[in-house]
């Protein structure tokens, strides 16, 4: 039997969405930028999976929506291209907790063009410092980039207050929506945001297909260059599968999340109580709002990855942190940021729920995982009585 | 980790000799919870033959840690205290069948409180004092050279998988390349290392430096005319900071192309070409420690604004001619630089 509990990582195309992307690679393989019959048919399929995803972000018209490969080039474009639109606004802003696509792109930015970037901090339950925002903007700022819902712990940040406050100084607001997208309603017509990211394979799409939201009006600079797709804003030949197959994700999405987030709020609050009943293991910012899904605990005194691999011995997947920052010896910037004390820091699981968990599968985790902690801390040198460099764990 | 050898695995789900010693006669550690591994070995040693009886640990760490420090337990029980000092981490590595390149500091991580145990059995302070080189994992200059020499290491990346520095922050990556490119010179001439497998690191070579401070034939670079700073410190290698009074060279001239293109341009597009002309210069007056800053185009005039080291520096009218040249050469327009506070 096997658990995955890994879905903030990636998940699996939906049946119906793949059953709607075959044919576009065989039947109805046209260029939506032929004018013959088979290429309008494929254009005609990406003008409905547009209009499929305008209905899911609450955006008020189609060409709002800018397909793309995946988050990590929407964010990309979406900064840069901000950045190079207000060429004498010299700052940008982020959040303490953002993910490696906006973090890496804002120290390339700092180092090679010049870009004071400044890092707004949040505190322990992973809320965001509103004050120290408020004198960070002024009409110095270009961009302002904060995630709507962070990978790791789950937790919400107000993005559509924090729009607002950066309207004032006219700075364009960009947000990292891949974790949100299809979990929480989002409605952006009522808001500032100016641009929004999404991914499609958070969402039971496929990899490699996402897209970038860019409210009417505002300027855009291409960042692939080329033909005339998407309105000229982005350059080379649509993957209409992929397109296909994000589209009905996102009808799906729509049609679900209420439903999802009800069925996954007595399954988490299940493994969560289960958790708490572990000693020194804190569920991270769990005052907070967070997306349904999502939990991060952290264990004092042993290291995450060998929970994983005995989690994995039983057929459980979870993750330590965000799966992208693997191959770094640095513990998560995102714990850290909220203030995770030293002993625990690196004692981090992240469950990331789906539809496709079940009750089941929450009561085989926590029937495994206190033995697997304990033999764990059988090994560690921490934590023993007369061990006085972590006899208090900071965390309460 | 389920790609390691069998024997790793089976030392990682079935770990031998954990726990404390009663009456060790020595213990060791290296690494920390903040280090992100941890290993505490304590061994119990026969008086008379010097061999080690019993050998305990305790780790924090990943499933390779964890494995690497049950096998050391093995390696070292009955051994002398002599042999056990001539452990090395490639004997881990060799005991468990092999380990993944970026698990090689678990193994020395092993090596490392074994001979702190032993150094404490033999009543010595094997502290190391040297200098650490990486701000986010401790690194003693002695201790790299080390690893470096034993596991002939010829690529940073390698210091990182066997030490995990460089592995954070990386702002110590130059420095460990640069200790990396010593070290592997001196075994060069040592004859360890072949001169085709040294590590060299990377040479500063912006694209854009004028003639007469290119290097010259021996690598070193040509001192620019004795232009100083106003301490007194030379100007260092490949930073082109134009001469005020150019003796050689061609002076940038506004091209008639460039100067068509220019009135051509709306305000908009003006700034966008000066502001990207500026962001080429950028890395250039940051390795001075400086920048500049667009603050407004009018006609043909950008004003800009030098901050950081080129503040009140004694050279900013020369940078500032500089840049007006480079802005010339990169656009072919008429501009002028005129510097705002």
């Amino acid at each position: 039997m096997s658990i995955y509990l890994d879905h903030n990582a990636t998940t699996s195309v939906d049946p119906d969405v793949l059953a709607a992307m075959l044919p576009f690679f065989t039947e109805t393989f046209g260029n939506p930028s032929s004018k013959h019959g088979p290429g309008e048919v494929a254009a005609m399929a990406v003008q409905k999976a547009r209009a499929q995803v305008q209905s899911l972000l609450g955006a008020d018209y189609p060409h709002e929506i800018m397909f793309n490969s995946g988050g990590t080039e929407s964010v990309n474009s979406a900064i840069v291209s901000a950045l190079e639109s207000a060429p004498l606004r010299r700052e940008m802003i982020i959040s303490a907790i953002e993910h490696s696509a906006v973090r890496t792109l804002a120290d390339w930015l700092a180092k090679n063009k010049g870009i004071r970037v400044r890092t707004i901090p949040v505190d322990k339950n992973g809320r965001i410092d509103v004050v120290a925002y408020k004198e960070a903007l002024s009409e110095r700022v270009a961009v302002v980039s904060m995630m709507w819902a962070n990978n790791e712990t789950g937790t919400i940040l107000p993005v559509v207050e924090l729009a607002e406050m950066a309207k004032e100084v006219g700075a364009v607001f960009h947000t990292d929506a891949v974790q949100a997208v299809g979990k929480i309603p989002i409605d952006l017509k009522a808001t500032e945001i100016d641009m929004l990211s999404l991914s499609g394979h958070k969402l039971h799409a496929p990899k490699g297909v996402g897209a970038l939201y860019l409210r009417k009006g505002l300027r855009f600079r291409p960042q692939i260059k080329g033909a005339h797709q998407e309105r000229g804003r982005r350059a080379g030949t649509e993957n209409v599968p992929g397109i296909v197959g994000l589209g009905k994700a996102a009808e799906l999405a729509g049609e679900r999340m209420e439903a999802d987030a009800e069925y996954l709020k007595p399954l988490r609050a299940k493994l969560e109580a289960g958790l708490r009943e572990i000693p020194n293991a804190y569920i991270v910012a769990a005052d907070n709002d967070r997306l349904p899904n999502t939990t991060s605990v952290a264990f004092d005194y042993i290291e995450s990855e060998s929970i994983l691999l005995l989690l994995d011995k039983e057929g459980i997947a979870g993750s330590s942190g965000s799966a992208c920052s693997s191959g770094s010896f640095e513990p998560s910037h995102v714990l850290q940021a909220m203030s995770v004390p030293e002993t625990a820091v690196r004692g981090a699981v992240r469950f990331s729920l789906s539809r496709e968990n079940t009750e089941a599968e929450i009561n085989r985790v926590l029937d495994v995982l206190p033995g697997i902690v304990a033999k764990l801390r059988e090994i560690s040198p921490y934590g023993e009585a007369g061990d006085t460099a972590t006899q208090e764990s900071a965390y309460a | 980790m389920w790609q390691c050898s069998d024997k790793v695995q089976d030392h990682f789900l079935n770990p031998r000799n954990v726990g404390v010693l009663e009456q060790a006669d020595a213990e060791g550690q290296a690494g920390t919870i903040a280090f992100g591994d941890a290993l505490k070995i304590a061994i119990k040693v026969d008086p008379d033959s010097g061999i080690i009886t019993d050998a305990r640990f305790k780790s924090f760490g990943c499933g390779v840690s964890i494995a690497a420090a049950s096998a050391l337990t093995e390696i070292v029980i009955g051994k002398t205290i002599d042999d056990a000092s001539a452990v090395s981490d490639a004997d881990i590595v060799d005991h468990l069948g092999g380990l993944p390149d970026d698990k090689m500091y678990c193994a020395v991580l092993g090596q490392e409180a074994l001979q702190t145990a032993i150094a404490h059995y033999r009543g010595q302070n094997g502290a190391d004092t040297s200098e650490s080189i990486c701000k986010c994992f401790p690194a003693r200059k002695a201790f790299l050279e080390r690893i470096i020499r034993a596991n002939k290491l010829t690529l940073p990346s390698q210091v990182t998988n066997y030490t995990k520095v460089s592995g954070g922050c990386q702002s110590c990556k130059k420095p460990i390349e640069a200790l990396l490119a010593e070290v592997n010179a001196t075994m060069v001439e040592e004859g360890v290392l072949a001169a085709a497998d040294a590590y060299q690191a990377p040479m500063k070579t912006p694209h854009f430096m004028p003639a007469k401070f290119q290097m010259n034939g021996n690598g070193a670079p040509a001192k620019p005319n004795g232009v100083t700073e106003a301490n007194g410190k030379s100007i260092g290698p490949g930073i082109a900071r134009p001469n005020a009074a150019p003796t050689g060279g061609q002076e940038a001239q506004p091209t008639p192309q460039g100067m068509a293109a220019f009135a051509k341009l709306n305000p908009q597009e003006r700034i966008e070409v000066v502001s990207k002309a500026i962001d080429e210069l950028r890395p250039h007056l940051k390795a001075d420690g400086g920048d500049c800053e667009l603050v407004e185009v009018k006609e043909n005039t950008a004003y800009v604004r030098l901050t950081g080291a080129c503040m009140g520096c004694q050279m900013a009218s020369v940078t500032l001619s500089g840049v007006q040249q480079r802005l010339i050469e990169k656009t072919g327009m008429p501009l002028r630089v005129v510097p705002v506070q």
